[in-house]
């Protein structure tokens, strides 16, 4: 019946083919072969998901558990829901067409606070109510992780579980755990109805279970006490199964690369193949979430990244690989690498993408010797197109500040080995709204961009080109700038003025993120339990898909935030002082609040900490929590 | 290029709502997997030689799609075909592959006519219909517009229908038989001839049943000697 439906809906609707599954290497098994259903669902469009490497990890992992069933869901485009809604028709899944509710478990990555409101609208479609406490033993249990579950309260009322840290491991010992009391009770194959126990306090007693393993967070089980100025008081747990802290997981070594992964029909935000080099940084920028959840440092060895790249192009056809990691250049291998992947792939016409160079001229080398712009990756023996490097801010003090080791004399040389080799292009990030940062430091933006504009000149004449685009600091929880407040629309508009009138003229190109998405994003990102009720106010009244501009609603969210008697800038604006708890307190994703509260106030006084690979261990608590294995 | 290979494929209810660039990506895909030596065109950017005959609409299915590929080394089509099979998609079949000669004119040059069937679910009583299809046939011109990237495109749709004709009835369901020009000037679209018939919103699958081409040149006769270019003035 649904089947028919989707198919009367599909014509009127654009991108169809982004419902209908069925892409390369998407796997649907039989029905009834599983004893364990789960759907991963991605709350954005397709394209932006089926870029998601996290989600083909897991797609892969559990599927090739032999009697684990994984399929997928993206969030539906406005006007597929609005056609979904008109015809009753719930969310499916891909691959075998069946409704969101009739899986055991349904998994949300959460990669993105501005997609929060697609997981409340997810859910709905799928015919679920969308808070955790109205869903019963009849409906399925509802899990989420990625790097917002770092601090999971904002979105506590809607989910039963997270899984904090990486899923590999964590994910199967759920299942499992989830199979056995299945079982216990009498769980027939094929019927659902009865996956957790019909009888009432099954689901309670799967979560309370699932509370005692490592890396599991069950909000429902842990008590928020709030201070009279509205800082959280306590976060206390209520069952003797939750752990006071829940640590965060981690796998070592790295399993396997994933080599087939789903090869869509439809275009996705990053059309290739992607091989994750390495996880985890050691650079320590001090804004960066990613520098500290991710880690420590695990490399994957260089016959183990060649090996299963000739696995992934033989088994997708992708005309282009992307090396990912977070800073790419800081492999050990690299060079080895790259020269190897040169050689093997000459005559085949691979384009190899390096995502995340490191500011220095061994990663115009690098780019040399594939050819390639460091983002947008051209075939080998191609054309130059652009390289990007993130110098962050704009003065030496700034920079000392955040902990981002460059100088402005590492970034000149890198620009001038860029332009005089042959690239016309050069992309620059920089953040505005930093802590400390004054006029002074932006103008820094400025004449740093001059000066690269003149060294592009130099050797690239008219055709020089320098692309600056500026984003706005956005405290995140579990970085050393946790504390820190984010600056106002009011205090970042004369910032923008100046970098608006300092940064036009031929061969300059500036662009600017929306400083309303920016405060949503930081009020999301260090909200507690409280900012679950804005959430579902902005859901009922429209806002969906909030990280698309064409669908952002700032009203909504604002009265939203004041029908629940919440301020912004208690959020966002306010610098919280070290000794207030946190609303993620009791996540801990393994770096030591020592040395979080070390680097801030490093930070302060404008010292650098070194990256501990090249020299002495900063003691970021990682080796003592997880043995020796940074 | 060493090889110009033809083939003709389907493409089924499950891969019917991807676009024509979407298809194109596809095959570049299969054949690398498939690791058929694909040539590249020359210059800055390297694209595949890959071509089809007539971009297929979104939500068509069709029984004989044409594209033609250029090899960069040779190979017999029947290993060809075994290769290549291996790595398709659930919804595209290949039917069949033959040698052509590099000499030929492109696909899309070649392209005269494509037949499509169309089952359209419409409460209209026989004769009625066909009233209306006999009405169309004898206007001398059908006047239409099309929406295309915002901007209104008049054209006359008359001269792009070379055969309609109801093949079969049935209480609720006609099937209807249509030959529509498709060539490097006009392509005559099976939604635009529904709507000129009054059947614009009527429920409807629509498949593409062949291409036409136009005959291929006559074959070079390789015993005549070559005979040396005359010298220009």
């Amino acid at each position: 019946m649904t089947v028919d439906v989707l198919e009367t809906i599909l014509p009127r609707v654009t991108r169809p083919a982004r419902y209908t599954g069925g892409e390369w290497n998407s796997i649907a098994k039989p029905w009834d072969s599983a004893a364990v259903r789960l759907a991963l669902a991605y709350p954005d469009t397709y394209e932006v998901g089926i870029a998601n490497l996290g989600l083909q990890i897991l797609y892969s992992l559990l599927n090739a558990q032999p009697d684990v069933l994984c399929q997928r869901a993206y969030a539906p485009w406005v006007d597929m829901e609005a056609e979904m809604r008109r015809a009753g028709l719930p969310l499916l899944a891909l691959e075998s067409r069946r409704p969101l509710a009739d899986f055991d478990l349904i998994g949300f990555t959460l990669p993105y606070e501005l997609n929060f409101t697609n997981v409340l609208n997810m859910l709905d479609l799928a015919g679920l109510p969308v808070l955790a406490a109205e869903r019963d033993e009849h409906h399925p249990l509802v899990i989420a992780g990625g790097s917002c579950a770092y601090n999971p309260e904002p979105l506590a009322d809607f989910i039963d579980l997270f899984v904090i840290g990486e899923g590999e491991e964590v994910l199967l010992e759920l299942v499992r755990a989830y199979q056995q009391i299945s079982k216990s009770a009498n769980h027939k194959i094929g019927n659902r109805q009865s996956a957790i126990g019909n009888q009432p306090g099954g689901r309670v007693e799967f979560l309370r279970r699932a509370a005692a393993i490592p890396g599991i967070y069950v909000p429902r089980f842990y008590d928020v006490a709030y201070n009279a100025d509205g800082t959280v008081a306590a976060v206390t747990p209520n069952v003797p199964e939750a752990p006071a802290r829940v640590v965060k997981r981690l796998v070592n070594p790295l399993p396997p690369p994933v080599t087939r992964p789903i090869v869509p029909f439809v275009e996705g935000i990053h059309d290739r193949g992607a091989i994750e080099l390495q996880r985890g940084c050691t650079r320590g920028c001090r804004f960066c979430q990613a520098g500290g959840i991710y880690r420590p440092v695990r490399e994957r060895p260089k016959e183990e990244i060649l090996a299963a790249i000739d696995e992934l192009l033989a088994h997708t056809g992708y005309e282009e690989i992307a090396l990912v990691s977070l800073s790419t250049s800081d492999h050990s291998q690299i060079e080895e690498i790259v020269r190897e992947l040169a050689r093997r792939y000459a005559d085949q016409r691979l384009a190899i993408a390096l995502p995340s160079l490191r500011v220095d001229t061994f990663s115009v080398d690098l780019a040399e010797s594939l050819s390639v712009g460091a983002d947008s990756a051209t075939p080998v023996r191609g054309r130059r197109t652009g390289l990007t490097f993130a110098p962050e801010a704009g003065s030496q003090r700034l920079r000392d500040v955040i902990n981002k080791g460059v100088t402005e004399d590492d970034l000149l040389r890198t620009v001038e080995a860029a332009y005089s080799r042959g690239w016309h292009t050069v992309k620059l990030y920089f953040m505005v709204g930093l802590p400390t940062e004054t006029l002074e430091d932006v103008q820094g933006i400025v004449d740093l961009v001059r000066k690269v504009r003149e060294i592009g000149r130099r050797y690239q004449g008219q055709r020089a080109q320098v692309h600056v685009s500026v984003a706005t600091f956005i405290p995140k929880a579990q970085s050393p700038f946790q504390w820190a407040a984010q600056a106002t629309a009011a205090g970042l508009q004369p910032k923008h003025d100046l970098l608006r009138r300092g940064l036009r003229g031929p061969g300059t190109r500036f662009s600017w993120h929306d400083p309303a998405t920016s405060l949503l994003e930081a009020i999301l990102a260090r909200g507690d339990r409280r900012l679950g009720r804005a959430i579902y106010r902005a859901w009922q009244n429209g806002a969906r898909f909030d990280a698309w501009s064409e669908h952002f609603k700032p009203e909504v969210w604002l009265a939203a935030l004041a029908a629940a008697g919440l301020d912004p800038a208690f959020y966002a604006h306010r610098p919280r002082p070290l000794e207030e708890t946190l609303p993620w307190e009791h996540i801990d994703a393994g770096v030591d609040k020592r040395f979080l509260v070390q680097e801030y106030q490093r930070a302060q006084r404008g010292e650098v900490t070194p990256d501990c690979r090249a020299g002495d261990c900063a003691a970021c608590g990682i080796r003592v929590r997880f043995g020796q294995i940074c | 290029m060493l090889q110009r290979l033809r083939l003709t494929f389907a493409r089924g209810e499950e891969v019917k709502y991807i676009t024509h660039l979407d298809i194109m990506r596809l095959w570049v895909r299969v054949l690398r997997r498939a690791r058929i030596p694909i040539a590249y065109s020359q210059g800055f950017t390297p694209h595949p030689q890959l071509s089809l005959a007539a971009p297929l609409a979104v939500g068509v299915t069709s029984e004989g799609e044409l594209m033609d590929i250029e090899l960069e080394g040779r190979m017999a089509t029947r290993y060809f075909l075994a290769r290549v099979d291996e790595q398709l998609p659930t919804g595209v079949r290949l039917l069949g592959v033959e040698e052509v000669p590099p000499t030929w004119p492109s696909l899309q040059a070649a392209v005269r006519f494509a037949d499509y069937r169309v089952t359209v679910q419409t409460a209209e009583p026989l004769a009625a219909l066909q009233g209306r299809i006999a009405e169309l046939l004898a206007a001398p011109s059908l006047p239409r517009q099309r929406l295309r990237l915002d901007q209104v495109r008049r054209y006359d749709l008359r001269p792009l229908i070379a055969i309609l004709r109801l093949e079969r009835w049935d209480e609720g369901q006609a099937v209807l038989f249509l030959r529509l020009q498709t060539d490097e000037r006009a392509t005559g679209r099976p939604d635009e001839v529904l709507a000129a018939l009054g059947l614009a919103e009527a429920p409807r699958a629509v498949q593409r049943r062949r291409l036409l081409l136009a005959p291929p040149p006559p074959p070079l006769d390789r015993r005549q000697p070559v005979r040396p270019s005359r010298p220009r003035r």
